[in-house]
């Protein structure tokens, strides 16, 4: 795995969209590269980088 | 009708207004109601999202000139600074989200907020925007980082 797709994956790790085989693979690459870490601080440990409080409900809905 | 607000939700996002919002949303209802017998699964969302995502895409290609272009990955800016406080987007207020979001590309803007917003998995994005999960798994990585290279960029003007 290379920092590219590290990058990917690791926002689907965060979605809790990787299977586990790619998981473990993640891991092992994000264990040994030390380029990969500003993006684990950055994305890693969130499931989600939004909040809801922008959806917008439209005078219709509900 | 159920998930009305999610329709709602994704047209306004795609539409930028919620003027025209309502007309794609209202649309895609009439559409929906007319096509119910195409509705396979059980939940019914990911499908009625998939309809007013096409409404609107055809409603944009009408009334608007800009061209629905997916954008080039040579033209993604390196906005990961590595200086930058992380995870800007969690402390900008939803003023500053917003802003950022409605300046995103089309297909990223509709990928963040299906996931985002509405909780849709990878797999009912792919439906919904009729790509495979791989490219909706791209789309939303790079539409984060856009997003966050965006907000950094209004908080230094």
């Amino acid at each position: 795995m290379n920092c590219a797709e590290s990058y990917l994956f690791l926002h689907a790790h965060a979605d809790g969209e990787l299977d586990v085989a790619k998981s473990l693979e993640l891991e092992r690459h994000l264990k040994t590269c030390s380029a990969c870490a500003p993006s684990v601080r950055r994305y890693g440990n969130r499931r989600c980088g939004m909040t809801r409080p922008i959806r917008c409900e439209g005078k219709s809905a509900g | 009708m159920p998930h009305l607000d999610a329709a709602y939700n994704l047209a306004r996002w795609l539409a930028g207004n919620d003027h025209d919002a309502e007309d794609i949303a209202q649309e895609a209802c009439v559409r929906a109601f007319r096509f119910v017998g195409g509705c396979r699964n059980s939940d019914g969302r990911a499908w009625l999202l998939t309809i007013v995502r096409n409404t609107a895409y055809s409603w944009l290609k009408k009334n608007r000139a800009q061209p629905v272009v997916p954008m080039d990955d040579h033209e993604l800016a390196e906005i990961e600074d590595q200086s930058c406080a992380a995870g800007s987007f969690h402390s900008a207020d939803t003023d500053a989200l917003r802003a950022a979001l409605e300046t995103l590309p089309l297909e990223f803007r509709e990928a963040l907020v299906l996931r985002e917003l509405e909780g849709l998995s990878y797999k009912e994005i792919a439906e919904v925007a009729e790509v495979p999960v791989g490219t909706v798994m791209s789309r939303l990585a790079r539409a984060r980082r856009q997003l966050q290279g965006a907000i950094i960029r209004k908080e230094k003007v």
